[in-house]
């Protein structure tokens, strides 16, 4: 029986780019084209676009587009991740109440209000609810990123003194209770997905149970014309980088590197840095990358090695992806899945990147991609190093690569889950 | 002033700079001549006759040293033309040097007075405070207190407490109105006067109740700081601030306003009762985590806000969890701090049941069906074990934080010239408190001394058959304790059953130096209310009080006289009464 299936991202990817909105916002193209039911898109918005906020609204459409909406975000506590205002959740009833979901699939709960899930149980109780898993946010307060603020190690579990140990300004209670919290509004779930099989055993040591928490890979759909074969190039020298501009996703890892490669006398290499929201990354790095930038620009141009080229849109990242060789991933956290190594492998790049988490799951040292130590500049530049110069080494790993992961597969994946708890995906 | 100076009280002297202490750190100057002083400064010698400074070595002390005025011309030549009259001014041998730091009233009537006095040699015998010439408002008994300020300044060889308080609550007291302007008189013993002009401040009666209780909490005492406390306390204080203190609670409860939201229904099984101060997060938190639960339904929720300005946050909190939790939730919004004991007494009124459940906002449930099990368990058994109980509770790392309380004795010796006196006092403690989970014999259902305030439930009957709660206990602490021996006083016992919940000890509300102050206070009341009964029947872990020696067996709840004694270990935060058994104490 068709269903009447409710996505809800956190932001519009059409606002503002990141990993949940972009998968969330493929699902939902792709059920709209082939899913016999309704599908409906409900984003957040924040204050960063004061102007989509129409007066005395909590939800509204977006752009003149069928089935696509915007959840007005107001008074939002991004620290407990809860509704803030009693209007908005209103709207949000009303809003389930028109559309009677048969199926609400929480692809975040930031900005929107990890409550919202008990909501929906409340005002659709036989409904099923989906959520995805795009960090560790539930798990961890600290941008779920499960990183240790005191030395940036990574943090392989949550408890109460541990978690203080990151704020010490908050009491151990406090994130005892913050679990208790998020817990219960999670207990109304259905099922649980993650995009990486790693993410899971985080999930189950903090609490999910096992039984409700599947593996589900984000999909995507091809971006732009496939390159046919390995090219006949000589020299496999040219580095890119895709991504945020902030701490997390590494870029200043790979300017070390360079510095590095420099340092040793080698510089017959090239690294482009694709990649905007700089001003979300912590003032050193931020300053880090800036100076860098601006000193490379002085230089001349046949001595230069980075070349910062700013954002792209979807629609850009073929040119970028054939200006390059390989596609560097120096995250410095687990980063879950990665969209940026499916998008290396849409357009045929071997991927070199941090030896963790979603990366080191997907990427297969030696076989179709290279690990280096994740936040390791030097280990970084050995592996550039290597990758420009030891013969059949792209054509070998190029050779090797997986198909990326395809949109109407995942809606496949989803669509089983939306029908049938037991229904596992393939 | 004491270290520890409620930040209120120093904002006062800070609108009064003429009050300014003696500075701390210094010493005088052999160079020093108080004559040769104020002849050499005439402004000086003007305020000390006005009355506005205590002395020319009061303001030496406190800034002429800094500004170098003893090595200033004036100074040198009128101390030159002078050296035949080093010998201190004959007004200082006859009036000790002294200092009115902060005169407050509150337009009831009630008065804070601070200052201090060199009184070692003459005995200061009392204090007035005059308004309206004629009218005088006199105290013969007030608490002295330790001056760290003035021992540095006048260095004395043994130790001494230079400085005094002053609180009073009288509403036909002259002091009442608008008059911002004081004289207040000390008088010697050896009949020396001393007289000063001072701005009367003003505040409200909830501000100057947490002014006088923020002090009181940071004064300094040369011994035992409990002690001289309490000793103070004897003194007429205690009685002003808790006839006070309950003045305004009735007037503080009478501009109470309400507001449910939820689920309305007539009667409900049992009413639980949550008073708020200063943290508001636990509201929304307790919605979730209480939602949901098997037989929650049943019972309605009655927040008393003590902090009006979380009101506004949390009728949006209470509009949001209508609509995602569905309970049936009230507001009490009160204009200022009731206090917790107050606070409950008037939900208790709103309820609508006959069960009430006092919890704090910091106790959440460890089983999602802690409603269903509390009202299987008000059913099942019988009513003497149900009229008034409280419940185990632990704490986040999953260690016991209550399984009942007992009540110990502490003592102290306060050391005066001639003498040393045997001060008692009484302190309460929590059985098995850290102990593992699994340490059962402390959550076994049994009759205790007392149960924690941070989960009673009790009969609504009963409940007010006892008066309700103590409203004398300022802000909050050892209420709890005081309602269960009202309970035992009257043969019923509290009893300890196994509903497990959580408690975040000490995270439910926003501590501040007067509930420190107030905590001190309350002590002293508890001890002074309950020693003869508690002394020595209801001391230690296993007392020996008729009432509690049937303890009922953990497998048969109905069982009163259990065959079997179950052991009772002993917190390992106790401290055991000489000639007590060691840890291990089996009990019937």
């Amino acid at each position: 029986m068709p269903k009447t299936i409710l996505l809800l991202s956190a932001y519009h990817p059409e606002l503002l780019r990141g990993g949940s909105q972009v998968v969330c916002h493929e699902l939902f193209e792709e059920l709209q084209a082939h899913s016999q039911g309704r599908c409906y898109f409900l984003a957040s918005v924040d204050d960063s676009y004061p102007a989509l906020f129409k007066s005395g609204a909590r939800i509204t459409g977006f752009d003149g587009r069928a089935n696509e909406f915007l959840f007005l975000s107001r008074h939002h506590d991004y620290w407990w991740h809860k509704a803030g205002d009693p209007l908005v959740v209103a709207s949000f009833i009303e809003f389930l109440q028109v559309t009677k979901p048969d199926v609400v699939h929480f692809h975040h709960f930031m900005t929107l209000g990890i409550d919202l899930i008990t909501v929906v149980r409340r005002v659709q109780p036989s409904c099923r609810i989906i959520v995805t898993f795009h960090e560790f946010l539930a798990i961890c307060a600290a941008d779920g990123h499960m990183v240790r603020r005191s030395d940036r190690s990574l943090c392989g579990r949550a408890t109460s003194v541990r978690c203080h140990q990151c704020f010490p300004e908050r009491r151990p209670e406090e994130f005892f209770v913050r679990k208790m919290w998020f817990m219960q509004h999670l207990r109304h779930v259905d099922r649980f997905t993650c995009p990486s099989r790693f993410m899971i055993e985080h999930y189950v040591n903090w609490g999910i149970p096992r039984d409700k928490i599947v593996h589900v890979p984000n999909g995507q759909r091809q971006y732009g014309p496939v390159p046919i074969g390995g090219g006949g190039q000589v020299k496999r020298n040219r580095f890119g980088f895709f991504g945020q501009l902030h701490d997390a996703k590494g870029a200043h890892i790979v300017l070390r590197a360079v510095h590095s490669l420099r340092e040793s006398g080698f510089t017959d290499f090239t690294v482009d840095l694709n990649g905007t929201n700089i001003q979300c990354a912590s003032p050193e790095v931020r300053q880090e990358i800036e100076t860098f930038l601006a000193a490379e620009k002085k230089r001349p141009l046949n001595a230069q090695n980075v070349f910062y080229n700013g954002s792209y849109h979807l629609d850009q990242l073929h040119t970028r992806m054939a200006r390059i060789d390989w596609c560097l991933v120096p995250s410095v956290w687990w980063e879950i899945f990665g969209l940026v190594i499916s998008e290396a492998w849409m357009f045929g790049k071997p991927v070199i990147c941090s030896n963790v988490g979603g990366m080191a799951e997907r990427v297969k040292d030696e076989v179709d991609g290279l690990h280096f130590e994740m936040a390791n500049p030097r280990d970084l530049a050995d592996v550039i190093r290597r990758a420009c110069t030891e013969d059949g080494l792209w054509q070998k790993l190029h050779d090797a690569l997986p198909a990326y992961p395809r949109r109407e597969v995942m809606a496949d994946n989803f669509l089983r889950l939306y029908d049938d708890a037991d229904n596992e995906p393939a | 002033m004491p270290d520890n100076t409620d930040q209120r009280l120093i904002q006062s002297l800070a609108r009064n700079p003429a009050a300014s202490p003696a500075s701390s750190d210094q010493q005088i100057d052999a160079e020093f001549n108080e004559g040769a002083y104020l002849r050499a400064f005439p402004d000086v010698a003007l305020a000390v006759k006005r009355g506005d400074m205590a002395s020319g070595l009061f303001h030496y002390a406190s800034c002429g040293r800094f500004e170098g005025r003893l090595k200033t011309a004036a100074y040198l030549s009128a101390r030159a033309g002078n050296d035949t009259e080093l010998a201190p001014e004959p007004e200082r041998r006859v009036t000790p040097l002294f200092s009115i730091d902060v005169t407050i009233a509150s337009g009831s009537g009630a008065v804070f007075l601070v200052g201090w006095t060199d009184d070692r040699q003459d005995s200061l015998v009392s204090i007035s405070v005059v308004v309206r010439p004629g009218r005088p408002c006199t105290w013969a008994r007030f608490p002295r207190l330790r001056r760290i300020d003035v021992e540095t300044v006048v260095q004395p060889k043994d130790q001494y407490n230079f400085g005094f308080w002053v609180f009073c609550n009288d509403d036909a007291a002259p002091l009442r109105g608008e008059d911002t302007e004081c004289v207040v008189q000390l008088r010697f013993a050896g009949g020396a006067l001393a007289e000063v002009r001072r701005p009367l401040l003003r505040e409200g009666n909830a501000q100057l109740r947490d002014t006088v209780m923020g002090y009181f909490s940071g004064i300094g005492y040369h011994g035992n700081r409990s002690v001289e406390a309490f000793r103070g306390l004897d003194l007429g204080a205690g009685d002003a601030l808790i006839s006070f203190n309950r003045t305004l609670s009735h007037a503080i409860a009478a501009g109470a306003a309400i507001e449910r939201f939820g689920p309305d229904r007539k009667r409900f099984t049992g009413s639980i009762i949550v008073p708020i101060f200063g943290k508001s997060d636990f509201f929304f938190l307790q919605s979730c985590l209480y939602a949901g639960g098997k037989g929650i339904g049943d019972y309605e929720f009655i927040y008393v806000i003590n902090s009006p300005d979380l009101i506004e946050l949390l009728l949006r909190e209470a509009r949001l969890a209508e609509m995602i939790y569905g309970l049936s939730q009230t507001l009490v919004m009160l204009p200022d701090n009731l206090g917790f004991g107050a606070a409950n007494n008037l939900a208790a009124r709103l309820a609508r049941s006959d069960r009430l459940l006092c919890v704090n906002p910091d106790v959440f449930p460890r089983v999602g069906d802690w409603a269903q099990r509390h009202s299987d368990l008000v059913d099942s058994l019988p009513a003497e074990q149900t009229r008034f109980f409280g419940t185990s509770l632990y704490y986040d790392d999953g260690s016991l934080m209550h399984g009942g309380m007992y009540f110990e004795l502490d003592t102290g010796l306060h050391l005066a010239r001639d003498s040393i006196a045997r001060h008692t006092m009484l302190r309460v403690e929590h059985y098995g408190k850290g102990a593992p989970a699994w340490a059962n014999q402390f959550v076994a259902s049994r009759k205790v001394p007392a149960v924690t305030g941070a989960f009673i439930s009790i009969t609504r009957e009963w409940f007010e058959k006892l008066g309700g709660f103590s409203q004398d206990y300022i802000f909050g602490h050892y209420e709890d304790a005081d309602l269960c021996l009202k309970s035992l006083a009257k043969e019923s016992p509290v009893w300890v059953h196994d509903i497990p919940m959580w408690h975040l000890e000490g995270n439910g509300a926003k501590r501040l130096a007067p509930h420190d102050g107030g905590a001190l206070l309350n002590r002293w009341l508890f001890s002074r209310t309950w020693h003869s009964m508690i002394v020595p029947d209801l001391i230690g872990p296993a007392p020996p009080h008729r009432l509690l020696q049937q303890i009922s067996n953990r497998d048969e709840h109905v069982k009163l006289a259990a065959e079997k004694p179950i052991p009772v270990l002993v917190a390992k935060s106790s401290r055991r009464l000489p000639g007590k058994k060691p840890a291990l104490i089996r009990t019937r």
